[in-house]
């Protein structure tokens, strides 16, 4: 395997000063809790321990797509702040392979018909991406339920496989391989014992994800199956759990919505910004009319808005674009006051539709 | 410099028209043309105040301006009542799919209207006029809460002729009133021209929408014949935010204007 390179833990660093992007982000380990940080700005040790941790919390979306950002200056305000994205670059580390198939899905949305959302084409075009297997699952993964690899396959760079003493780099692109032709004085051929390392790595973590989730099954065909359990008595139970604080869709490496504002930015000046939202937000979908008067808002019912988190990822987006609109980084579970956790609701839809079907 | 598509196109307010008491219709001229399609969209700005989505009510042969007739109801549009000729607006789009007017060619169509929901199917309704040999017979439905929020009262005669027909209805009449009273449905019951070559286009409050299908069911159109201008809070306008849909259709994108077929088995299509 020729393209298989290897590169020591203490020449790590070095390798990734190397990946264009005027900003090196990557998601390191510092003193035992994680951070998207500027390479130059961490220690060695904490970059390779992130690199080595599970899965972050924050997913690469935090970093492609801010949480708030303005997106346009209008009336005397001058210059156009998709200027200033369309010229900085970036390099974004440790992007697992969960977070590299959420890019192929945030890609269909914000760059297909009818236009492209500008800021998201401009720094996904900017971005350079280097993935990383997980050498370990957090607890709450479950992304081989839904058939998928913990590492990347898709969408990366460079790719990065931990090992001892140093890790394994691939190129996954033309960009990669000018990366790695770059590097080449720091990167041996990886040997065979080196390679059966790696796969003997990728193994276990994909023998610890088999066993943590092995009382859970989910349906084969989730459009299928959903829709018909929607009156279920689990739905209320779940839903009892939860104070709709639009957790679980800030952590998404999926969830994409936002909501757009104007404002003053001086005398006859203004600008758009947008920020994150969350469909689990009463205002979200919340339609206009006098006050007082009852409005004909969609989901209105908090049950509607709770089903629609599930509707979207595994009913309507399979009919939209084919895939799934979850990976299976267990993220939302992590981040739920109310310990919601999609692994027990999916089985319980499976459960119900077997009962019934 | 790239094109950015979330900065609005700076236009001129040159005309406000009082329609009712709480309806203006606004004659608005972008500093670019726009060019859009019966039914199509556009995001209107209030500089510092925000935007909202509105339906040009005027015809989409003419680019360099567009009528847009608004409720007042809420923080953009309160302030936009209250703006004068000459103020500042902006626009963005146009978005959306607009209405399949190549499909419905060679049908018969029942406009169904309700309240400012005639607005929108006023662009419809002027691509119709300009385009009569591409039509059949077209029957216009329009009822209101009440005569005082009747739009375009003065137009009315001059929509009727051997193709069209004109049937208003309101919910509740005034000393002023003397014409048929009851909901807009009720007008929907006979018609006088072939209703299998037919294409139903309803615009107005979403109760009203769900009685105009069920009715129009009733009667014998199918669902693929009957299109319904569905409204929800927008931001982006192009399918990003996220925020508009019923089911797996993206209002902004896929309509606004959908046909009944497509979304009658989703729950929030008309969920209150
Ligand atoms: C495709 C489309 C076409 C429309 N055409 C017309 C028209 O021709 N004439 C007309 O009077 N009205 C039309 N509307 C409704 C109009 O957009 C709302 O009345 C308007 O957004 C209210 O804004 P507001 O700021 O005054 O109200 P607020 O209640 O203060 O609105 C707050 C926010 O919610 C959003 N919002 C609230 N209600 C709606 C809604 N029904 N649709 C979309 N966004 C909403 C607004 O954009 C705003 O950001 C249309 C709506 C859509 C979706
Ligand atoms: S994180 Fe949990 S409590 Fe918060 S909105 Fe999501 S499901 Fe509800
Ligand atoms: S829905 Fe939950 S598990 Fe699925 S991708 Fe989003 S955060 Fe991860
Ligand atoms: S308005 Fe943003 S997705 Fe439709």
């Amino acid at each position: 395997m020729p393209s298989l390179k290897f590169i020591p833990d203490d020449r790590l660093v070095e390798l990734l000063l190397l990946v264009p992007g005027e900003r090196k982000v990557a998601n390191v380990q510092s003193d035992g809790s994680e951070l998207w940080e500027h390479v130059e700005a961490a220690q060695p040790a904490e970059v390779n321990a992130g690199l080595r941790a599970a899965r972050p919390f924050y997913s690469a979306k935090s970093v492609l797509m801010p949480v708030s950002e303005v997106i346009a200056r209008y009336g005397r305000a001058e210059g156009d702040p998709l200027d200033e994205a369309a010229q900085a670059t970036m390099a974004v580390i440790g992007v697992r392979g969960c977070e590299c198939r959420a890019l192929a899905y945030l890609d269909k949305v914000m760059l297909d018909e009818p236009m492209a959302d500008p800021f998201y084409e401009a720094r996904r075009k900017n971005a350079t991406i280097v993935g990383v297997d997980c050498a370990l699952a957090a607890d709450s993964c479950f992304c081989n339920l839904l058939g998928e690899t913990a590492y990347p396959e898709v969408n990366f760079d460079v790719n990065l496989s931990p090992i001892g003493g140093g890790l394994l780099a691939e190129a996954g692109s033309e960009k990669g391989e000018l990366v790695m032709a770059e590097a080449a004085s720091l990167l041996s051929d990886a040997t065979a014992e080196q390679v059966a390392e790696r796969d003997a790595m990728r193994q276990r973590t994909a023998e610890q994800l088999a066993s943590q989730n092995a009382d859970y099954e989910f349906p084969e065909d989730f459009v299928e199956s959903l829709p018909t359990t929607l009156e279920e008595l689990f739905w209320r139970v779940e839903l009892g759990n939860c104070v709709q604080c639009g957790g679980c869709t800030a952590v998404c490496p999926q969830c994409y919505c936002f909501l757009m504002f104007d404002r003053g930015s001086g005398e006859g000046a203004y600008e758009r910004a947008r920020a994150w939202d969350s469909c689990q937000f009463t205002g979200y979908s919340q339609m206009a009319g006098p006050p007082g008067t009852v409005k004909p808002d969609p989901r209105r019912d908090h049950m509607s808005k709770f089903q629609h988190r599930f509707a979207h990822k595994f009913w309507y987006n399979p009919l939209i674009m084919g895939i799934l609109g979850c990976v299976g980084c267990g993220r939302c579970a992590d981040t739920c006051p109310g310990g919601i956790d999609l692994r027990k609701v999916l089985s319980q839809v499976n459960t119900e539709y077997a009962r019934h079907g | 410099m790239a094109n950015n598509v979330y900065r609005p196109i700076r236009a001129d307010l040159l005309e406000v028209k009082p329609e009712t008491p709480t309806i203006k219709t606004f004659r608005i001229a972008p500093d670019e043309p726009i060019a859009f399609r019966a039914g199509q969209f556009v995001q209107l700005t209030v500089p510092g105040v925000g935007e909202a989505p509105f339906t040009p009510s005027s015809s989409p042969s003419v680019q360099e301006e567009m009528a847009i007739t608004v409720l007042r109801t809420g923080t953009v549009t309160d302030v936009l009542h209250q703006m004068e000729d000459g103020a500042e607006l902006g626009l963005r789009g146009p978005f959306g799919k607009g209405y399949p007017t190549e499909k419905m060619q060679g049908h018969n169509l029942v406009v169904v209207g309700g309240g400012v929901g005639l607005a929108p199917l006023r662009s419809l309704l002027h691509h119709v006029f300009e385009h009569p040999e591409d039509y059949g017979r077209v029957a216009i439905c329009y009822g209101a809460r009440n005569p005082s929020e009747l739009l375009y009262k003065d137009s009315f005669a001059d929509w009727v002729s051997d193709q069209v027909s004109f049937d208003v209805t309101v919910d509740v009449p005034d000393e002023t009133w003397d014409g048929k009273v009851g909901v807009v449905t009720n007008l929907l019951e006979d018609f006088d021209f072939d209703i299998e070559k037919c294409y139903v286009v309803s615009c107005g409050p979403l109760i009203m929408l769900r009685f105009v299908a069920l009715t129009c069911l009733n009667v014998g159109f199918k669902p693929e014949q009957i299109y319904l201008s569905m409204n929800r809070k927008m931001s982006c306008g192009f399918g990003k935010c996220g925020r508009c849909n019923i089911g797996p259709l993206y209002l902004c994108k896929d309509g606004p204007d959908v046909c009944y077929d497509e979304i009658k088995d989703y729950k929030d299509a008309f969920s209150v």
